[in-house]
């Protein structure tokens, strides 16, 4: 199964936020540590490869000389909501080939811009133009590449479904965010593509700067975070931790409930007739499919099975890259066949644990010699970093990691570091890394541009 | 041509004829890594730790904390050069007539030092040593282009030319500045300087 991640890191995709305020203050802040929140999660390198910075042109060229190869930009307040579904569409348009993909507006007599929100650009053609600039909003009377556009819009008839190189130039009065990167691109004869509607589904937008129902669309975020939480989670898409540091057999193994995980590691651990299970899960359809997986899976044919929990549990959330190709994949790799009909006579318990919550706690009960706590990422999903503060993700962290202090644990902390091991309450947060560089030292360093971007993507 | 003549080039740098074992003196810089503290504002991730100086986190010049200049300032080795003892031996080897600032210079993954000049006389001054060098790290003089440093090289530069170091890698960088009085006329130094130019060469 490919994460998001992966794919992102095959596409040499980079993250970054555009920290121009929007909006006052406070709610800029809200807005900001939202969406770097949700970089964070998307990106494997976690807080230690990002951009960040007030200025677009800094951002690419940063990028460009990181060795990435696309920068997805976004504003304070947006947010990615489907990852599955935003790499189906942004890899279907990398297949067809862009030189910006973005929300492109068409404001009469201001020239066509790109809303501030979110967009794409292909860094790879954007140095191949010669790196033009993006263009600020100004009333400076311009001639500029008038596109032909699609008489349809997605809405509100300034939100063309598409444009083109016309080869035909006009004055406009006026000019918005992006015009420059539009203009030239369209003079190269390049693709400037609006957001399709797959990818506008696919992420979210806060709207910062307007302030009427500003509350009410973050709550919304932040129970839709939770809400996703509460799926059947049948399978892990992070590999497997290594436990050959545990000295086994496991006489207690105490674990969220997803997937196949817990009986992998079972399996690769040792476990006897005596092993105790308790799963600790917040999700009650995720408890209920490894209850109906011990009374009526075989050991074989996993996806099958899956199939038939949502059949007998219509109600049960469905988790949407639970493909059956990803299933048989996950099931090829814990490759129970053999440790399943012991795994199956072991005394199992569930109970409904949020480990976010002071309600982790209950876990003390049953910590003891040969323990194993597996938490998978619990603490570093979109669940945490959609739906908490930074503050409130590390206090739960704290708060759990002092409940199984001394225990052998298994997991990733909010920063998706690996844990696995005795666990101490002593791991602090590494520091955040932002790789966008100021103007002045990236002109500075203009001359080295491609001997940099070559170096990093060796 | 004798050293004088050499340093009185204008040269913007010059790579020395100096070995020394990076990988020994980066395990004991890892050792007190977490003692740096921030150098200067005009960067970012740049953190500074002295083996000799006027303290330990006293990293910046000496007329910063009160002296009229970095040769009357009262400099010694500092706790640092207990625990770092090999470096610390290598930097007294060097022929220098009198120590300044010894600093031990990280530069952090994303890190960079904006573009800026050290000096109004143009001389080569300090001695810079590579003790890491990621690829992707660059240190550029304006007019001159990037100084070729690699783990373990040692570069006497003159730091009047505006310069800069950006580090586009996902690896810090550590380097070592030696600082200190070193006379054309002194036979050590002379001799390190002719054998550093005709290598060069």
């Amino acid at each position: 199964v490919q994460s998001f991640q992966a794919w992102a890191r095959r596409r040499r995709v980079g993250f970054g936020l555009w920290s121009r305020p929007t909006c006052r203050p406070d709610r800029h802040a809200r807005c900001a540590e939202l969406t770097l929140r949700a970089l964070q999660l998307h990106n494997e390198e976690g807080r230690s490869a990002l951009f960040e910075g007030a200025d677009v042109d800094s951002l690419l060229r940063s990028a460009l000389v990181a060795g990435h190869d696309y920068l997805l930009v976004q504003s304070a307040g947006s947010w990615i909501r489907d990852r599955e579904a935003l790499r189906a569409a942004l890899e279907a348009e990398m297949e067809r080939g862009f030189l910006v993909l973005g929300h492109v507006l068409d404001r009469g007599e201001a020239y066509y811009s790109l809303h501030h929100q979110c967009f794409m650009v292909d860094l790879e053609r954007w140095a191949d133009l010669g790196c033009p600039r993006f263009g600020d909003p100004g009333q400076t009377p311009r001639t500029l590449h008038r596109p032909r556009r699609s008489e349809e819009a997605f809405h509100h008839g300034y939100t063309p479904l598409w444009i083109a190189p016309s080869g035909e130039r006009q004055g406009y009065a006026r000019q918005e965010w992006g015009w420059h990167l539009i203009h030239a691109g369209l003079e190269a004869g390049q693709r400037i593509a609006p957001f399709s509607r797959a990818v506008r589904r696919a992420k979210g937008y806060l709207y910062p700067g307007n302030a009427e129902g500003f509350d009410a669309r973050l709550a919304a975020v932040r129970a839709e975070a939770s809400g996703w939480g509460a799926w059947a989670w049948v399978a892990n898409t992070e590999e497997t931790p290594d436990v050959a540091a545990f000295t086994g057999p496991v006489k207690t193994l105490v674990s969220v409930a997803a997937g196949l995980a817990p009986w992998a590691l079972l399996a690769q651990a040792g476990f006897t007739a005596g092993t105790v299970v308790h799963f600790v899960d917040a999700s009650a359809d995720t408890l209920a499919f490894q209850r109906w997986l011990l009374e009526r899976w075989d050991g074989e044919g996993y996806a099958d099975a899956v199939a038939a929990f949502h059949r007998d549990h219509p109600a049960a959330g469905a988790q949407p890259d639970a493909t059956p190709v990803a299933l048989t994949a996950l099931e090829r790799q814990a490759d129970l066949r053999a440790a399943w009909p012991g795994l199956r006579r072991l005394a199992v318990h569930s109970h409904r644990i949020d480990l976010l919550s002071a309600d982790c706690g209950r876990v003390r009960a049953w910590l003891g010699p040969a323990t194993m706590v597996s938490f998978s990422n619990v603490f570093h999903s979109r669940r945490t970093h959609l739906g908490l503060t930074e503050s409130e993700n590390a206090e739960a962290w704290q708060r759990w990691l002092e409940t199984i202090e001394g225990a052998w644990g298994l997991g990733v902390d909010p920063w998706n570091r690996t844990v696995a091991g005795f666990i101490s309450t002593a791991a602090g947060s590494p520091a955040a890394v932002n790789r966008c560089f100021p103007p002045d030292v990236l002109s500075f360093f203009a001359g080295e541009q491609h001997w940099l971007r070559e170096a990093n993507r060796r | 041509m004798n050293a004088a003549d050499v340093l009185a080039l204008g040269l913007p740098w010059l790579r020395l004829d100096l070995r020394c074992d990076p990988a020994a003196l980066m395990a004991e810089a890892e050792a007190v890594e977490a003692r740096a503290v921030p150098h200067r504002a005009n960067g970012r991730g740049w953190r500074s730790l002295c083996l000799h100086g006027l303290g330990a986190t006293a990293t910046c010049d000496a007329t910063e904390y009160g002296y009229e200049s970095e040769a009357a300032a009262p400099h010694a080795w500092t706790e640092i050069a207990d625990l770092c003892p090999r470096t610390a031996e290598w930097v007294g080897r060097l022929p220098l007539r009198r120590l300044y600032r010894v600093r031990y210079m990280w530069l952090a993954p994303g890190g960079y030092v904006a573009p800026h000049d050290d000096s109004e006389i143009r001389r080569l001054g300090p001695i810079n040593v590579a003790l890491s060098q990621p690829v992707g790290c660059v240190f550029k003089m304006e007019g001159h282009g990037v100084v070729p440093f690699e783990p373990g090289a040692a570069f006497l530069l003159d730091v009047s030319n505006r310069h800069a170091v950006i580090n586009t890698s996902r690896e810090g960088r550590l380097h070592l500045i030696v600082r200190g009085e070193h006379h054309a006329d002194d036979p050590a130094w002379a001799d390190l300087v002719m054998r550093s130019w005709r290598a060069e060469r």
